[in-house]
């Protein structure tokens, strides 16, 4: 079997089990009785599985949950948001800050047993920053030039520029050299579904529709809990009928229509999770039509995105790459999120060469067709708002094609390799830092549309590098400007974004992104 | 049947709110069998409590017998009674923490031109201005703490930081706000004062004036003028400043609406980026214009309250604990005359705190009265509420919090009539007994530094059910739910920046903000902050 092959048919397969789950769960759950307490497990829903447990791959948020509680880093975010020691022991820094030597905890192991050494980390950075192996992350690792071993249990990372705060910087996932012939390492390496880790928990099987996980016996920090099951289940309301029975402890986001019934129950509590996300309408501009910031422009105004988003539920409108909460977004009166103007948008497309022929949009005497995509992981809501796109894009004259589903593999393949696609609908999630650098500069590990802007390039640059905070915003509110011109996507909103935890699960903290870093504290009121 | 529609209309948004989609009918169900499941109240532990970690039915009775919950289910028609005031839906809005919608109808009832005979009008509002003033009495407190926390950060990374013309003078006057009146600073860069101009030397030495002035008025001398050369929107907001804080209301009614909240009182310019065309400034927001506001809505909530026969001697005891001083003669002397009895309980209906005693200690910060929290400190000896402050701690003061929960939802119900158990149950008046509870204690862990644990107490008291009534326009699109009142939101965003969560922080400061421009200077610091941790780090995006 082509190795390639296999982690598509898993998701697939592992989605048909979970909607025909979905059927029978209406049957199930009226007939059993409550659970009642905690025993030694945690279990919690997804609307997507993890499609890989990589972390070099890791490019979903399902994922890094995942990976939260399978592998450590050699720093991560403690409960007061800075960097707490974790593999790392103790460093030094060189005094032109241009250099770090890591001394590394001594004796950890592998979930295997190996011993977790310097060399690990090596072969970790040289990974993430060879191309070969794809990282969607490879532009975190750009400022270490180089890294060698210099003990067993110690290692110097050489700089790009001096570094005078690198330990944030240390956040990604250490991997186990010895289960790799090569630090060119390819997406469908078998570590994919069987990793050995290095955090709290190690994979104890893989089912159709779940991940079992149980206490990693050489664990670091070792975790409360003895096993943890993560299920998907795509629809909400399947989510929330498991949380309140008590067959799951967590659902990571409610949706606004549930959280009256969640905030109701006093079953669960609902925490804000603070894991910046928006959705965005991308357009491809490769595409001979949509490569026209006129033609862009028209969707943009075609649209009535207040129309696509009470569908959902409620949300926030944004003109650009933040959500309104953020430093970085530009607030500025003249930045205003578009409204639905069709007049204005037929003006634009007319302006740009297009004409309406019969009430459809044409192009040198051709139809003007696009396709469009979503993404499995945006679940029912996803399938709405595409339908709703198509809907008023057709009646705005433009010929779309009913949207279609992708799930991560098939989203990896054609969206980000191939780039075969006209419209996608998704969205992106951030960390405390909204790095935008991978998603619009021209050369961004994640800038799938194609955009290419050179002021936006010579901007993202400045604000990587940029050490003064007022600055940097400033750098960043311009480029939200100039994106807000360009719509290399049309940005569509920003959703309230709570997590609800059964009240039998104590010492909870869920950090802002990184959800399960604190995990390993957590505890069943039930345990002594 | 008047009288039951006028209750119903309290409830209707809650039941509107409750009865959505079809869909979610099962997992009401579900929620609901598994809170039913839990029988005795430590809801969803499914662990027992140690002895002296709950409340007996009986005792809960008494302690919360002199609440305006109490009285208001034990009296529904009193409820009915106020409702059908005039301006009465106004206390609708106010449940719901829609002080606009809810001012625009008890100004509707035109108390102050008929003060005789409008005073549950006359509460309301007094009451809305109260919500507002302690909002903007935390915005000040925490602006402050968070301009001297830039101001820190920009003093110890100075080396990767540009410095503008007036970035010691602002320094200065930053760090004097929260007491630490430290020598002058360095006057700025070498560079930073060949490149300034002399508009900038001018406001640089109206701003170190400024300061001298305040150093000496806080040392007892009278105060001197005003700097001339402040800029002038700048010189007119100390201006209000300082005929509120003297009670020349006619003088800062004058002023108030050429105040411009929401703008800087400063700009300092940080230089420029030729390249890309663009200039950069540092801002300065005084905390004196908050405090100013505050002060201004305490003193119309004097006028409108204080004179009533009933809930005037709360409403007055709130405006003189927070007023930072006595309050002066020319705000009390505004007091309109008293409209006829009322109950006392107006002056709490639906707000935060529970009775007389626990109001005191509300607005005293417990130096007054009696708080709820102590009173079931002294009633749950088992139970750390007073001085736990681990995560074992908190872990038990939730549980307990659950269990009490549940009791005094019973206490609540119990030896009244249908319609008074169906207000109490539908308002959850429970709910908002045990909120209380975990908020009263949120303060003292803040004020202790353990913004952690204060964290996940306020976590769990947060109602974080959109405001479906009113409200500011983001109500349902944003994180904040004006359900919860403006102060403790606003403690939360303290406690997640204190725990190194300011984007957390922003998330609630930047929507209130939209709604209360006076805290755009606090969401703008928060920003400078959560902007500095991001220096030079690249950071991780994923799809959802």
């Amino acid at each position: 079997m082509d190795e390639r092959t296999e982690p598509m048919s898993m998701a697939m397969a592992s989605r048909c089990c979970g909607r025909l789950w979905a059927l029978g769960f209406v049957v199930l759950v009226l007939s059993l009785p409550a659970r009642g307490a905690l025993s030694g497990g945690f279990e919690y829903s997804e609307d997507e599985l993890a499609y890989t447990l990589n972390p070099l791959h890791e490019s979903s948020m399902a994922e890094t949950r995942l990976n939260e509680l399978l592998f450590e880093s050699l720093w991560g975010p403690g409960y007061e948001g800075t960097a707490e020691p974790r593999l790392a022991d103790a460093y030094e820094m060189s005094d032109d800050e241009m250099g770090i030597t890591i001394f590394l905890r001594e004796n950890l192991k592998w979930s295997d047993g190996e011993p977790i050494t310097a060399e690990d980390v090596v072969f970790t950075i040289q990974a993430y920053q060879n191309p070969r192996s794809q990282s969607p992350d490879r532009s975190r690792l750009a400022f270490i030039k180089a890294a060698s071993a210099t003990g067993l249990y110690s290692l110097r990372v050489e700089f790009n520029e001096p570094e005078p705060n690198p330990l944030e910087k240390f956040y990604f996932k250490v991997l186990p050299g010895h289960r790799f012939d090569g630090t060119g390492v390819e997406p469908t390496h078998p570590f994919w579904s069987d990793p050995t880790t290095s955090g709290p928990y190690r994979i104890v099987s893989r089912e159709l529709g779940s991940w079992t996980l149980e206490r990693n016996p050489n664990a670091l920090r070792p975790p409360k809990f003895d096993q943890v099951k993560v299920r998907e289940m795509p629809d909400k309301n399947q989510q929330v009928s498991s949380l309140g029975y008590g067959y799951t402890q967590a659902v990571i986001n409610v949706p606004a229509q549930y959280l009256p019934e969640v905030e109701r129950s006093r079953t669960a509590d609902l925490i804000p999770y603070q894991n910046k996300s928006w959705w965005y309408l991308g357009m491809n501009h490769k595409h001979p039509q949509l490569k026209k910031e006129g033609l862009r422009n028209a969707l943009a105004r075609a649209l009535d995105l207040d129309e696509a988003l009470a569908l959902i539920g409620e949300g926030y409108r944004i003109s650009g790459p933040f959500v309104p909460s953020s430093k970085f977004y530009n607030h500025s009166a003249s930045l205003r999120v578009l409204d639905s103007d069709t007049a204005e948008a037929a003006a634009r497309m007319e302006a740009v060469g297009f004409v309406l022929i019969d009430g459809v949009w044409n192009w040198k005497g051709k139809p003007v067709t696009l396709r469009l995509f979503y993404r499995s992981g945006l679940g029912d809501q996803g399938q709405t708002v595409a339908l709703n796109l198509q809907s008023q894009l057709r009646r705005f004259g433009i010929e779309v094609s009913a949207p279609v589903a992708m799930d991560k593999a098939v989203w990896k393949e054609r969206v980000f390799a191939e780039r075969d696609f006209d419209l996608v609908l998704d969205s992106w999630s951030f960390d405390k830092n909204e790095n935008i650098y991978d998603l619009f500069h021209s050369k961004g590990t994640q800038n799938f549309v194609s955009y290419s802007n050179k002021d936006v390039d010579s901007l993202l640059a400045r604000a990587i590098r940029e050490t003064d905070p007022a600055v940097k915003v400033s750098y960043l509110r311009e480029v939200h400007r100039l994106l807000a011109q360009d719509l290399p996507y049309v940005f569509c909103w920003t959703l309230r974004s709570y997590t609800a935890l059964r009240r039998e699960v104590e010492s909870v903290f869920v950090q802002p992104f990184y959800y399960f870093s604190q995990f390993p504290d957590w505890r069943s009121a039930a345990q002594p | 049947m008047e009288r039951r529609s006028s209750v119903a209309r309290l409830l209707s948004p809650i039941r509107l709110a409750a009865g959505l989609l079809l869909a979610s009918t099962l997992s009401l169900t579900a929620l609901t069998q598994g809170c039913a499941g839990d029988g005795d109240g430590a809801a969803g532990s499914g662990t027992a409590l140690p002895a002296g970690a709950s409340l007996d039915l009986e005792l809960a009775m008494q302690l919360l017998s002199q609440s305006w919950m109490a009285q208001a289910a034990a009296d529904p028609s009193k409820v009915t009674e106020l409702i059908d005031s005039p301006g009465g839906e106004g206390w609708l809005r106010l449940f719901h923490g829609d002080l606009q919608g809810a001012e625009e109808l008890f100004v509707a009832a035109s108390p102050t031109t008929d003060p005789a005979s409008k005073g549950a009008a006359r509460a309301g509002q007094s009451r809305v201005h109260l919500a507002h003033a302690r909002a903007l009495l935390a915005t000040a407190e925490i602006q402050a703490e968070a301009a001297a926390a830039l101001v820190r950060y920009r003093g110890e990374h100075r080396d990767q930081v540009r410095q503008g013309p007036l970035d010691a003078a602002l320094a200065r006057l930053v760090l004097q706000a929260v007491g630490d009146d430290s020598p002058a600073s360095p006057s700025g860069s070498a560079a930073s004062a060949a490149a300034e101009g002399a508009s900038a030397a001018a406001t640089k030495a109206a701003l170190n004036a400024l300061y001298d002035l305040r150093r000496a008025t806080a040392a007892g001398s009278p105060p001197g003028p005003l700097p001339a050369a402040l800029p002038a929107l700048y010189r007119s907001r100390l201006e209000f400043a300082r005929a509120i804080a003297a009670g020349d209301v006619k003088r800062a009614f004058e002023l108030v609406t050429e105040l411009e909240p929401g703008s800087p009182d400063v700009v300092d310019s940080l230089g420029q980026d030729d390249e890309v065309a663009l200039k950069f400034e540092a801002l300065y927001f005084d905390p004196a214009l908050p405090l100013a506001a505050a002060r201004y809505h305490l003193a119309q909530a004097w006028m409108l309250g204080a004179g009533l026969d009933g809930p005037g001697e709360a409403i007055a005891m709130a405006i003189q604990s927070s007023w930072g001083g006595p309050v002066p003669e020319g705000v009390r002397s505004r007091a309109l005359p008293s409209a006829g009895p009322q109950p006392a309980w107006h002056a709490m209906f639906l707000g935060p705190a529970l009775d007389r005693s626990d109001w005191d200690a509300y607005w005293t910060g417990g130096s007054s009265g009696t708080s709820f929290l102590s009173i079931v400190q002294d009633q749950m000896p088992a139970v750390p509420w007073l001085d736990g402050s681990t995560a074992a701690d908190v872990d038990l003061m939730l549980r307990a919090a659950a269990g009490l929960e549940v009791t005094l939802r019973a206490a609540l119900v119990q030896s009244v009539g249908s319609e008074g158990a169906s207000l109490s149950q539908d308002l959850g008046f429970h709910a908002t007994a045990v909120d209380r509870l975990l908020r009263t204690r949120l303060r003292s862990l803040r004020a202790a530094g353990s913004a952690l644990a204060a964290k996940r107490l306020a976590e769990r008291s947060l109602d974080s059910e959109p405001t479906r009534l009113g409200g500011a326009r983001s109500s349902a699109s944003t994180r904040v739910s004006y359900r919860n009142d403006r102060a403790f939101l606003l403690d939360l965003a303290y406690c997640l920046w204190q725990s190194g969560q300011v984007d957390g922080a922003l998330s609630y400061v930047h929507p209130l903000s939209e709604e209360q421009p006076h805290l755009r200077g606090l969401a703008y610091y928060l920003g400078q902050l959560d902007a500095a941790r991001t220096i030079r780090i690249q950071g991780k995006t994923n799809a959802l």
